[in-house]
Parts: C-alpha cells; sequence; structure tokens
C-alpha cells in the first residue's frame, strides 16, 4: 500500500476526502499534531507530563477530576484565552503562584514550541524560545476548534459569545486579526471618553476631536465587519451540511446582523462613519458608541426561524456542534491543516444516534482529545490512539 | 531567601541603583552592574560623568519656536540660515528629530508636539503643542509634513492636524507607511505589508 494513501500517516501529507456533496473534492492537508503536553499547576493539575499520538486520545475519569483542564490548557495554548474564564489566576493552582504550560506541534513542515507562564497579573508567552510581544503572535501556531458545554450559550446567550465565537475563528486564520481587534478596542475607548468629556462640558470645543476618533472606529470597525461577513459568507454552506448531516430536515442558517452596510472594509467604514455622525447626539447622552462591530450580532435560524428563540433543547445542541464542526472545517481549509478537536463532555448530552453521526462528520485525519466518563461507547466508534485516566488532577495511562 | 534582591545592604549603593533603575531599560542587575563599575573608577571621571547629567538640565532648554531640545534659544535648526523654513516636519518627540536627521534628507525645520493626542490618558489638543503650530502657520509656510507615529494615536493626531490645517489654505502631507528597505517581504508583518500594498505607488 502506497504510503499516501495510507489513513493517518504521522506529521506526514496525507489525502483526505471530506463528507458531504463536495465528497469528491479531495483536499491536500498538512497534519499539525500535539505531540507532547506540559502541564504545571495548571486547574487542579500539580504536573502532567503527556505523550500524545494522532488520532484520538480519550481522558477517562469521574467528574471533576481535572479532565476540562487538560483541555482548558491546549486551548490557552492556541488561544491565550479560556473558555471558562476570563481571570487567569484562577488557572493557578490554589496555593500555588505559578502555573506553566507548554506545547510540542508537529506539523508538516516544522514543529514548534508554544510555551505559556502565568503569574498573578503577568503572563509570558514564548514560541519556540523567542517571548511573544502581541497575544495575536500566538494565533495560528496551534489551531484547535473546542466542543464545550459552554457552546450552547453561543446559540441562547447574549450576542457577545457569538462575536467572541466568530473572532477566535477569524483570528485563528487571519493574521493581524487579533491586533485589529485590540486597536478597534482602543479606539472605542478613545471615542467614547471624549464623548464623555463631551456630555460634561456640553461644549463644542471637541467636536473636531470627536470626528477625528469616529473615524478611526469607523476604518478599523469596517475591516472587522467585512472579515466577518467573509467567514459567515463561507461558515453558511459548511454549516447546512453539517447540520443536516446531524440532524434532521430543518434547514439552518447563518447571518451577520448589522446596521452598517457593504462588503468591502471600505464601504463598511463608510457606512459605520454614517452612523456615528448620525446618532452622535444618543451616543454623547450615553457615554458610548452604540454602533459598529462591538453591537453586531449573528442570527442562527432553522427553518426561517430564530434557534436561540424558537428551538428545542435539542435543536439548540445541534445547532452548537454543527457550528464546532464548521469552525473545525473551515480552519482546515483555510489554514491547510485541520485543527486539533477539543471534546468535552458536550456529545454526551445527545442522544447515542445523533453521537453516531457526530464521529462520521470528524474526518478520520483530525487529532482529537476527548474527556469521556466511560469510554467504551468511544472506542467502538473510533479506533483509540491513546487514553488517559484522570483522578484528583493527576493524570495517568490507562 | 528574604528581603529586596535589588538592595545590597550599603545605603549609597543602594540609592544609586535605585535611582539608576529608574531610567529606561535599567533593570535592578543592570543597575548594581553599572554602580560597581562607577565605583572602581577615578574620582575625576565620576565627576565629569555627574557633571555631565547636571549640566543636562542646567543648560538645556525647550526651544521657544519648535520644542526640540537645544543650549541656544532659538535652537541651531530654528536659526540656521540653510534650512527651508517654509517647510515644517510635525514630530511627537525630540528624539523623532534626531531619527529624521539622520536622514540627511530633510532641510525643512521641525514642530514637536510633545506626544499625540489619548484622551483616555488626559491627553487633548490643549495638552500638546497644536496652538504653537497654528501660530507658525500664520507666517509664510508652504508644506507641514505630518510625521507623527503611524499608531492608533499618531493617525489620529495627524488627522486632527490635517483637518486644522488644510482651510488655512497650506499643503498638508502624511509621511508614508510601508516596508522598510533592505527588508524582506516575507518577513515584514502583516499590517505593514497590508498598508504598503494598499498604499502602493504608481510606476
Amino acid at each position: 500500500m502506497g504510503r499516501d494513501t495510507e489513513g493517518v500517516e504521522f506529521a506526514g501529507v496525507i489525502s483526505v476526502t471530506l463528507a458531504g456533496p463536495n465528497s469528491k473534492k479531495s483536499l491536500q492537508f498538512g497534519v499539525m499534531i500535539l505531540t507532547h503536553l506540559r502541564l504545571i499547576h495548571w486547574r487542579n493539575i500539580a504536573s502532567a507530563a503527556l505523550e500524545l499520538r494522532p488520532g484520538l486520545t480519550v481522558f477517562t475519569g469521574q467528574n471533576a477530576q481535572g479532565k476540562t483542564n487538560i483541555l482548558e490548557g491546549v486551548h490557552y495554548l492556541a488561544t491565550a484565552s479560556s473558555h471558562r474564564t476570563r481571570r487567569d489566576q484562577e488557572l493557578i493552582q490554589w496555593g500555588e503562584s505559578t502555573a506553566y504550560i507548554r506545547g510540542e506541534i508537529t506539523g508538516s513542515t516544522t514543529s514548534r514550541l508554544v510555551e505559556c507562564g502565568l503569574e498573578p497579573g503577568k503572563r509570558l508567552l514564548k514560541r519556540d524560545g523567542q517571548p511573544l510581544a502581541r497575544v495575536g503572535d500566538l494565533y495560528g501556531t496551534l489551531c484547535v476548534a473546542l466542543f464545550a458545554p459552554e457552546d450552547l450559550e453561543i446559540i441562547q446567550g447574549s450576542p457577545e459569545h457569538r462575536r467572541r465565537f466568530l473572532d477566535v475563528t477569524i483570528a485563528q486564520m487571519q493574521a493581524g486579526y487579533v491586533r485589529l481587534l485590540q486597536q478597534y478596542r482602543r479606539a472605542l475607548r478613545q471615542r467614547n471618553r471624549v464623548l464623555r468629556s463631551l456630555k460634561m462640558n456640553g461644549s463644542h470645543s471637541e467636536i473636531p476631536q470627536l470626528e477625528v476618533w469616529d473615524r478611526s472606529v469607523a476604518n478599523l470597525g469596517g475591516q472587522i465587519a467585512a472579515a466577518r461577513r467573509a467567514a459567515i459568507g463561507k461558515l453558511g454552506p459548511i454549516l447546512r451540511e453539517h447540520y443536516h448531516g446531524l440532524a434532521e430536515q430543518e434547514s439552518v442558517e447563518i447571518g451577520y446582523e448589522s446596521r452598517s452596510e457593504g462588503v468591502l472594509p471600505t464601504e463598511i467604514a463608510d457606512s459605520i462613519l454614517d452612523l456615528l455622525r448620525t446618532h452622535r447626539h444618543s451616543d454623547v447622552e450615553r457615554g458610548s458608541t452604540g454602533y459598529g462591530p462591538h453591537r453586531d450580532d449573528i442570527t442562527i435560524t432553522l427553518d426561517g426561524r430564530s434557534v436561540a428563540v424558537f428551538g428545542s433543547q435539542g435543536q439548540r445542541r445541534t445547532s452548537a456542534l454543527a457550528l464546532r464542526l464548521s469552525e473545525a472545517q473551515l480552519l482546515a481549509e483555510e489554514c491547510g491543516e485541520p485543527p486539533v478537536l477539543l471534546v468535552d463532555d458536550v456529545i454526551y448530552e445527545m442522544d447515542r444516534e445523533r453521537r453516531g453521526r457526530f464521529w462520521t462528520r470528524v474526518p478520520e485525519n483530525y487529532q482529537l482529545l476527548v474527556t469521556a466518563t466511560d469510554h467504551r461507547e468511544l472506542a467502538a466508534a473510533r479506533e483509540c490512539g491513546g487514553m488517559f485516566h484522570v483522578e484528583n488532577g493527576s493524570i495517568r495511562p490507562a | 531567601m528574604s528581603g529586596n534582591r535589588s538592595t545590597v545592604g550599603i545605603p549609597s549603593v543602594d540609592r544609586a541603583v535605585a535611582e539608576l533603575c529608574k531610567l529606561p531599560g535599567i533593570g535592578p542587575r543592570m543597575a548594581q552592574r553599572l554602580v560597581y563599575h562607577i565605583l572602581r573608577r577615578d574620582r575625576s571621571e565620576i565627576e565629569n560623568l555627574s557633571r555631565a547629567l547636571q549640566d543636562l538640565h542646567a543648560k538645556i532648554r525647550r526651544c521657544s519656536i519648535c520644542g526640540y531640545f537645544s543650549e541656544t534659544d532659538p535652537c541651531h535648526i530654528c536659526s540656521s540660515d540653510s534650512r527651508d523654513h517654509c517647510v515644517i516636519c510635525v514630530v511627537e518627540q525630540p528624539q523623532d528629530v534626531f531619527a529624521i536627521e539622520r536622514t540627511n534628507d530633510f532641510h525643512g525645520v521641525y514642530h514637536i508636539l510633545g506626544g499625540a493626542l489619548s484622551p483616555i490618558d488626559g491627553i487633548g489638543p490643549e495638552e500638546i503643542r497644536i496652538r504653537s503650530l497654528l501660530e507658525r502657520l500664520r507666517g509664510d509656510i508652504r508644506e507641514v509634513i505630518l510625521a507623527t507615529n503611524p499608531t492608533l494615536e499618531g493617525d489620529a493626531t495627524a488627522l486632527y492636524l490635517q483637518n486644522l490645517i488644510r482651510p488655512i489654505g497650506v499643503r498638508v502631507s502624511r509621511i508614508a507607511r510601508g516596508l522598510p528597505t533592505g527588508g524582506d517581504l516575507e518577513f515584514a508583518d502583516e499590517t505593514t505589508l497590508a498598508a504598503a500594498l494598499s498604499l502602493r505607488t504608481e510606476m
């Protein structure tokens, strides 16, 4: 058998066939594999050094033993953020003053080392031993798609959850996007400060200053909204396919909801500038900016009706799952390498039949890190490359 | 281990270390190295150093025209006959003047703002030297080159100035942003490369 047609070849380039109507299309992927994971004083894990294999790795154990913490660590190495908390302090083991995590990634051509050290109020990120000045520089080194119970919030939570989902996805495939978001946030803060001092002083001498920040917000906002619209445009057809594969007849649609219009960054920027100028008075009254991508939303509908409002619990779960599968596929297509899939419990909230369908939607060459209280069903669904037992923060091969 | 690692228990050494630590780019270790180095030198040498430092504040002042550091007022650039006083290059900091002077390519004069607009840091138009720039424009000025930093705040400041200056009828330009000369395209950061592409020039 020729090596190049074999299923999973470690760190090599293999040929993958994607499920669905376009399955004739065969994509050449280099495979990105997380080969080593080191966790020190991370959550309840005092020390762990894991060697990971391509394909499926299962972390078993009772609830609240630390399984999720492992996936959270991998997610942190990819995005410098946790899906469970915004406060890094919580990631450091209780009673310890520092936490450290490290991942070794082997891609089709190179291998890379990412490290993160945490101290209260301080974080040091390194790639290949070099400190990274900006968080945005870390993105794209290790690509992940995390399936977590919290994903339900993307469907039914506040718009912020949906914007964050989309932003993290884009940040992993578009260099410079994180920096763009940071700059936009800063421009908003600058503008809001001028708005508040306008409200306090009531003088018009600050209007020329406001106009300058209007333009900054509009220009940066136009670039963000354009990237998001483009990503939604690509996600749409992929999402339809995955939702259909997981569930039944309903047809799912995803759309970008914004008061600004246009496709090109400059068109959207003009539109935002218009909105800022038109609604300047209410912005001054409120002391904050009411228009721009920080107020946009993503709509997900089933047969034209909002899943968040009209969807059953099952439909919401399926939508969240399909959304993550779509994210993974989009990352694979855009980055040329499939992301590492982190699957945390979430699939056990579905019935056995849907779980079975879920596994058929995940291409064989993806590296999968999965938590499970019971691994037997998983082992039946897919060949297992490695298994670890997690108990009270200690991890050992099972 | 106990106590502060940057103190050695000798008051005058600790004081010198603490003072040196306030300088940019100097940490406790570097400060200690400098102090021990200074201690090994002749007394006369140290006196030279301390006099040089004292002179900085005694003799250096800001040029009343452009705001640059100078021992004379106006500064050597503003008082030079060989410079074109009709072209003003606006920069944020005095050290930016030094950077541009090194090119030997600019023969106009400067205006130092002393910062950039940043409302969240409490810096508005009144806090930087915009008023004095506008006063200079009453004279015979042909062009104002805006050379503020290519940052969010530097760009905002340039736009703010442009909005003020253009109605006066003076030509306003902004320094270009793009790739460093002699650099490899593949190593350019994406923001710079994107700017270089969108601001490409016709050949």
